[in-house]
């Protein structure tokens, strides 16, 4: 099992704090999580402040659990960091993800 | 309404908002080239616009607003400078693309390509311009006159379209464009999500998304090449220079041609890509008839059914203010605690006094009820910023085609209007705007002779009045010609009094059907239709028009609405008992009650100094005949209000707060009353007075 590069918290507003790298070695650990803490709310809220790094593998995981969302749920993504924004502008997936 | 519907209506909705936003900002950019804020947000609306339509798959609409991207980045990057020609230049721009966003939702995707085409090869020349000469009137001459230099650097089309189990490798795309990056610029780069499965079916270890990259670069090919080195042969990766027809990372010649032979020509598919797609593009009807199975005007009937319907859809849709539906909510919420209260009175056997308590909970559930269903009602009504600014700009579109030089002010957009309101009076007043700048406004040779500034003001004004809601459109041009009306009135066999002709007539004169003075049909207005349909329109609202026209000074159209019900911002305050509430549009201050500031005149005569003024004032005892309170005690407060024409003091017993109101009608529950113009349901049940200004003024200073 590899180590956990990335953790994620939820703050008193509900919003999930992802904080670290996010990457394929932790792919199954993401899937769990947003299985489990995501998947029957209807407002979900991420905030990618503390994100340094995020891979093309998580990246299109957390865009096909997006799609899957129908539209009554409302999806946000706040506070994207620098190194995330800049990964996202890189290979123009900000708009699939946001 | 399935996922796809409910995504189509988003973008419709949004793409509504992104079109207002960017001829807003256009307008306002033409008054003011140096705005910044206003060319991000001009920036912003079409980046998202081209963005949203890509994802409902309407290319072509993406295609053209792409360009219209990449010129506004010139001018961002201040490589373009702000013309009036170039705003005028966006503007079409962006008629255009609501053309488009209009035929795709009235069913029809389709556009002609050549039109298509010409619009983009459009924009490429512009692209192609490093400067545009603002008073150069023929421009397409200054377009063509301007030569192509070819840019230092190469240009690189880069299509990535890996194998599934890349990730297995060890390798990631991101680091591959991470690489090629550090090679040049990109000037595009667009990913493909097409090939992502849904969710419950996704292998998380497989890579479905692909990209396209245009790099600008000086490295040769090989260079660029040796970037996929270790995935080239296993990898889908076509690196193609195109170097030759781009410049500024727009594709010169793609204007001219096809969109098929412009992706052949970039190798981006080939020519059986092109041919498949076309294949595929044949329409259902189309083949239906050719089989026979149906015939033309079959086919025909069936799509016109389905262009009214989806349009009918489109225009039945809203979109709704949050804070509008947080209300609701928790309105519903409280709907939901009172009858679990009454069920919890039911149940507890041992309440004492089970029928007062349900009196009082049954009291409250319907008060709570009556508020959520006024606030339901409330979700409809729109403000008349967006229909505003539409007024803006034909106003400028048609001052622009005469000559005429025109300032618009606005006033009131805040002020709300039932959707079907706004719809049915937004061709009227088109009409009325058009009106006042084609046939009031004079040129500006024509102004300066009589002295007026060269530039015409025209007027967009809307408020509320007692139980109504007024809409204002004026000009400070020539006045209405009443010697003409009058001539060309007693040629049509109009009847017109021998006497002065007063406003009222002289509406009624306009109004008759295919009454014009106009010698000069302009293609805008003159042609004696309009008036009388705008009268009309406005009737079947419940509504009338007035018209109000001095000479030289200016005319000025009034239409007046009749109000359900409106939310207002109120200031809340209490006189002899009695809750009132003042609409806070005319509340300039308030202040203790000092017995210094005031000075007596005549008989009870008194003045206030407010802000180094003295104004009259006023205490509400004088609509009701009372006696005028003792304005010597101490614990009174004045509420100072302006409506427009006349400022004054009211003089009252507390201040409370201010909040936001719905506004009954009394006449539907009691009569009209002068000075009050409704009434509201205060959140402890009580009722309070809603105050009208202008009536309030009208009783003070007319009376006296």
């Amino acid at each position: 099992m590899e180590t956990r590069q990335f953790t994620v918290s939820q703050d008193a507003e509900g919003t999930f704090r992802f904080k670290g790298k996010v990457t394929i070695h932790n792919l199954e650990y993401l899937k769990e999580f947003l299985d489990a803490s995501l998947a029957d709310l209807k407002n979900i809220c991420l905030s990618m402040e503390e994100v340094v790094y995020a891979d093309t593998a998580s990246i299109q995981l957390l865009i096909a659990f997006r799609k899957a969302r129908s539209s009554g749920v409302n999806w946000k993504i706040t506070n994207i960091s620098p190194e995330l924004e800049k990964i996202l502008k890189l290979n123009d997936l900000k708009k699939e993800l946001i | 309404m399935n996922e796809l519907d409910e995504t189509l209506e988003i973008f419709f909705a949004e793409t509504e908002d992104l079109i207002k936003t960017s001829e807003e900002s256009l307008l306002r950019l033409e008054s003011a080239p140096e705005a910044r804020p206003d060319l991000e947000k001009l920036f912003r609306a079409v980046h998202t616009l081209k963005s949203g339509s890509a994802m409902v798959g309407f290319n072509h609409i993406s295609e053209y607003t792409h360009l219209i991207e990449n010129l506004l980045d010139r001018l961002r990057d201040g490589k373009l400078p702000i013309t009036r020609h170039l705003i005028s230049f966006l503007l079409e721009g962006i008629d255009f693309i609501r053309d488009m966003v209009d035929k795709c939702a009235g069913g029809d995707a389709g556009i002609e390509p050549a039109v298509l085409e010409a619009q983009k090869a459009q924009v490429n020349r512009f692209l192609g311009m490093d400067s545009i000469n603002q008073e150069d009137a023929d421009l397409s001459k200054t377009i063509t006159d301007i030569p192509v230099e070819a840019e230092k650097g190469h240009y690189y089309n880069i299509d990535l379209i890996f194998r599934k189990n890349l990730f297995e490798s060890g390798i990631d795309p991101l680091l591959l464009l991470l690489n090629l990056k550090e090679m040049g610029e990109f000037i595009e780069v667009v990913s493909n999500i097409s090939e992502l499965p849904r969710y419950e079916e996704i292998d998380i270890y497989k890579l479905y998304i692909s990209w396209r990259v245009i790099l600008k670069s000086t490295a040769p090919l090989q260079e660029i090449e040796n970037v996929f080195m270790f995935v080239k042969d296993d990898n889908n990766i076509e690196i193609d220079e195109i170097t030759d027809r781009y410049k500024d990372g727009i594709d010169l010649k793609a204007g001219d041609m096809t969109i098929g032979e412009a992706l052949i020509e970039k190798k981006g598919i080939t020519k059986n890509d092109l041919d498949e797609a076309l294949k595929k593009q044949k329409k259902i009807g189309e083949i239906l008839v050719e089989e026979k199975k149906i015939d033309k005007e079959a086919l025909q009937a069936v799509v016109t059914m389905q262009g009214e319907s989806r349009s009918a859809y489109r225009k039945t849709s809203i979109r709704v203010d949050v804070a509008k539906i947080n209300y609701l909510v928790n309105l519903a919420e409280e709907i939901g605690v009172g009858l679990s209260r009454m069920q919890s009175i039911f149940s507890d056997e041992e309440t004492p006094n089970v029928l007062l308590d349900i009196e009082q909970e049954l009291e409250n559930l319907l008060k709570v009820n009556r508020e959520f269903q006024e606030r339901v009602a409330q979700v409809r009504m729109f403000s008349l910023k967006g229909t505003f600014q539409r007024f803006q700009r034909i106003a400028r579109d048609t001052a622009l085609d005469q000559n005429k030089q025109i300032k618009t002010i606005v006033s009131g957009i805040e002020t709300e209007l039932d959707k079907e309101v706004i719809e049915c009076i937004t061709n009227p007043l088109k009409h009325l705007v058009r009106n006042c700048v084609d046939h009031g406004i004079e040129s500006p040779e024509e102004r300066i002779a009589k002295g007026k500034s060269e530039e015409g003001i025209i007027e967009l004004r809307a408020y509320q009045k007692g139980g109504q809601i007024f809409v204002q459109i004026g000009d400070d041009g020539s006045g209405l010609n009443i010697e003409k009306i009058r001539q060309r009135a007693l040629e049509m066999e109009i009847e017109v009094p021998d006497e002065e002709i007063d406003n009222e007539t002289l509406m009624q004169i306009v109004c008759n059907p295919g009454f014009s003075t106009s010698s000069n049909v302009t293609k805008l207005s003159g042609r004696g239709v309009g008036m009388d349909v705008v009268k009309t329109e406005i009737e079947k609202l419940g509504g009338s028009l007035k018209i109000e026209t001095a000479k030289d000074k200016g005319t000025t159209f009034t239409l007046v609405l009749p109000l359900t019900f409106a939310l207002t911002e109120a200031l809340h305050f209490r006189e002899k008992g009695r809750s009132y509430l003042v609409p806070l549009w005319g509340l300039v201050g308030t202040e203790k009650f000092e017995q210094s500031n005031m000075r007596s005149f005549g008989g009870d005569e008194k003045l206030y100094r407010f802000r180094g003024n003295y104004l009259p004032i006023m205490s509400l005892s004088r609509v009701y005949g009372d006696e005028m309170p003792d304005i010597n005690s101490q614990k009174r407060v004045m509420i100072f209000l302006d409506t427009g024409r006349q400022g004054f003091g009211l003089i009252v017993d507390e201040v409370l707060d201010c909040r936001q109101i719905v506004v009954k009608s009394l006449e539907s529950h009691y009569r009209n009353v002068k000075g009050i113009s409704g009434a509201t349901i205060m959140g402890d049940g009580s009722v309070a007075l809603v105050i009208d200004l202008f009536d309030l003024e009208e009783i003070f200073f007319n009376k006296t």
